[in-house]
């Protein structure tokens, strides 16, 4: 597993990160291309304008990676793969920091991506707010944390126990059903060429587990693609700003929630059958009114008491 | 056969393309689901033949010449090439698959260059593009471009190509003449559908996931408009413009429905009901008339756009996908 994922490759030197970047996971063909598209990237346009945009040099810290169970960590991988090769054609570096415990927490990081149980993501949560980043939770789904608990310094990936109590109640029969953010049978809207990268690429599944971590990544990279900025400022700003909104092969457009920064996207009641979209949409409605039919109902006016 | 009655067989064969044309448009219609490719005549709005093609048939184009509508065709499992993974070489007056181009695997979505020289596909699972001499089959170059790419749309004179990329939100702009990707832009969420303006100077991407239209200058590569369809919820998907360029008819996946775009104002100036799903759409060559692939519905809606209401539903086959108008 490790051999894989190789987060402690490179974080060894700043100077040659763009390079172990570039070629982290990539075979020797494919590096040769990519290289070639982006050289020639470079070059002037037609009319005489540069066309590649300011380069984006991203820092995403990984919290506890070795403690990290493996779909998250596979959904990283593919997530830092696709972001990567995103930065070839855009230009900018995208860097994996390894992050043991909370308190290695240093340096300028965009943003941190952590799989931890409530009391780890508490602590998280709490370092990252202190070093004015962001802490993306993609495995807790404590409703504490999206509540009493709640801080601007976190966006929850992972739906919350409300969020699939809801879409369990809604469910119009089983009681062996569960809600899951992901399933490896879903079909539309693109989630068959995600599952497909994910199966030829690890040769199992994609479970929700690496479906949250794979988002996260993209959201990230997307924020600070949009923002022209790795600064983590700007990439929380993007996050919560009201008009975002994220694709994550769901077929609804996905945004986090300004009250608890909880993830509004689908759940599928899995357990019996195929997979069951939930919520279904009305024509009458938004779909972020739809979304927040899942554990939206209770707001947190003091989000961000626990940050201070 | 005398000289004289020869003659008139000759002159009425060349004559066949015209006399159909005045009859109405020859439409080919793929059809995903069974694996076939439907033929409407638009003079009687009904099915005249059916090609099977082996395969999920998607993108589906015409030739400049008339002569050959190139078909799209791909195995039930992406990510693998296989011997049904090609673009299969229709020839219009036999109705009949006269070729089969390997094209890497997964090929979804492809453009023909004025010129008729060379096709554009992209290679759904690879995040590449493929360009292929389109007499020969033979390939050209191949392209990296985002993640999950999609549309492709070439400009009038050739010279760029325009590729969507689903993951990645962006579109990939390859230089033509010197096989080389020039630029990259980021528009809103999973674009599908590309055209370029007569004039070359504005591309219109769809974005199905953010709802919205967007249009790229061809100078700057700059996003210059966003323009919201169906309150940002329909799906747009399909693009198809007049040949004036005044207008613009998107289909609506979720919505069900065609919009009508006036280019000059930016602004939807109909909508449609079409049937269930539309995702590809072709448009007459006189512009009388638009064609909506109603996936769900297993249907052609023929658009009558003098009055914007629906002139006939034609059943085709299974999950159809796009239309290419024949002449």
């Amino acid at each position: 597993m490790g051999a894989r994922v190789q987060l402690s490759v490179r974080r060894l030197h700043a100077a040659i990160d763009a390079m172990i970047v570039t070629l982290g996971s990539v075979t020797r063909r494919v590096f040769i291309e990519r290289s070639a598209t982006f050289l020639s990237s470079l070059a002037l346009s037609p009319r005489g304008r540069w066309s590649l945009r300011a380069p984006v040099s991203l820092r995403i810290g990984i919290a506890a990676p070795l403690s990290m169970p493996r779909h998250y960590r596979l959904g990283l991988e593919l997530g830092l793969d696709e972001a990567r090769h995103a930065a070839t054609l855009f230009g900018g570096t995208i860097v994996d920091v390894p992050i043991a415990t909370p308190q290695g927490i240093g340096g300028v990081l965009s943003a941190i991506i952590g799989a931890g149980d409530e009391s780890a993501t508490l602590a998280w949560t709490h370092r990252a707010a202190g070093s004015n980043t962001t802490y993306m939770n993609v495995s807790c789904t404590s409703d504490r944390l999206r509540r009493d608990d709640c801080s601007r310094a976190a966006f929850h990936v992972a739906p919350s126990d409300a969020m699939a109590r809801d879409a369990v109640s809604a469910a119009k029969s089983s009681s062996t059903t569960r809600a899951e953010s992901w399933d490896a049978a879903l079909t539309r809207f693109g989630a068959d060429t995600l599952n497909q990268r994910f199966l030829t690429r690890f040769r199992e599944p994609m479970t929700p587990a690496a479906w949250n971590a794979w988002f996260a990544v993209k959201a990230i990279w997307e924020s600070a693609l949009r923002q022209k900025s790795g600064e983590p400022k700007q990439i929380a700003e993007y996050l919560a700003g009201d008009a975002t909104q994220f694709d994550g092969h769901k077929g609804t457009p996905l945004s986090f929630r300004s009250w608890d920064h909880q993830l509004r996207q689908p759940l599928y009641l899995v357990g019996g059958g195929p997979p069951q979209q939930i919520p279904e949409i009305r024509g009458d409605e938004s779909v972020r009114e739809a979304l927040d039919r899942l554990g939206g109902s209770a707001r947190t006016p003091s989000c961000g008491a626990t940050d201070e | 056969m005398s000289k004289r009655s020869r003659g008139l067989v000759v002159a009425l064969l060349a004559l066949g393309p015209r006399l159909s044309a005045q009859t109405g448009p020859l439409l080919f219609v793929s059809n995903e689901g069974s694996h076939e490719v439907s033929v409407l005549s638009g003079a009687t709005n009904a099915v005249v033949a059916t090609i099977p093609v082996g395969g999920r048939a998607r993108g589906i184009q015409t030739s400049p010449d008339r002569k050959h509508v190139y078909v799209a065709v791909s195995d039930d499992h992406p990510q693998t090439a296989s011997s049904a993974d090609a673009i299969a070489v229709i020839d219009i007056a036999s109705k009949k698959v006269v070729a089969t181009y390997r094209i890497g695997s997964d090929p979804e979505q492809f453009a023909v260059t004025p010129d008729g020289t060379r096709l554009y596909a992209s290679n759904e699972d690879g995040g590449t593009a493929t360009a292929i001499d389109a007499r020969t089959g033979k390939q050209i170059a191949t392209f990296v471009v985002g993640i999950e790419p999609e549309g492709v749309a070439v400009s009038p004179d050739g010279r760029f190509v325009y590729v969507t990329s689903e993951t990645s939100n962006s579109v990939s702009v390859i230089d033509a003449r010197t096989n080389a990707v020039v630029a990259n832009v980021l528009v809103d969420l999973r674009p599908r559908a590309a055209v370029v303006s007569p004039d070359g100077k504005r591309i219109f991407v769809t974005a199905e996931v953010g709802g919205t239209m967007s249009v790229i200058d061809a100078t700057t590569h700059d996003v210059v408009q966003t323009l919201r369809l169906e309150r940002g919820e329909g799906k747009p998907v399909g693009i198809a413009m007049s040949k004036d360029g005044s207008r613009l008819y998107v289909t609506n996946g979720r919505a069900g429905t065609l919009s009508v775009i006036d280019v000059a104002k930016c602004s939807v100036i109909a909508t449609i009901p079409v049937g269930k799903r539309p995702w590809g759409v072709g448009i007459s060559r006189d512009g009388r008339f638009a064609y909506t692939a109603n996936g769900l519905s297993n249907s052609v809606s023929v658009v009558d756009l003098s009055t914007n209401k629906v002139a006939a539903t034609i059943r085709v086959g299974q999950r159809p996908w796009g239309v290419a108008v024949g002449y």
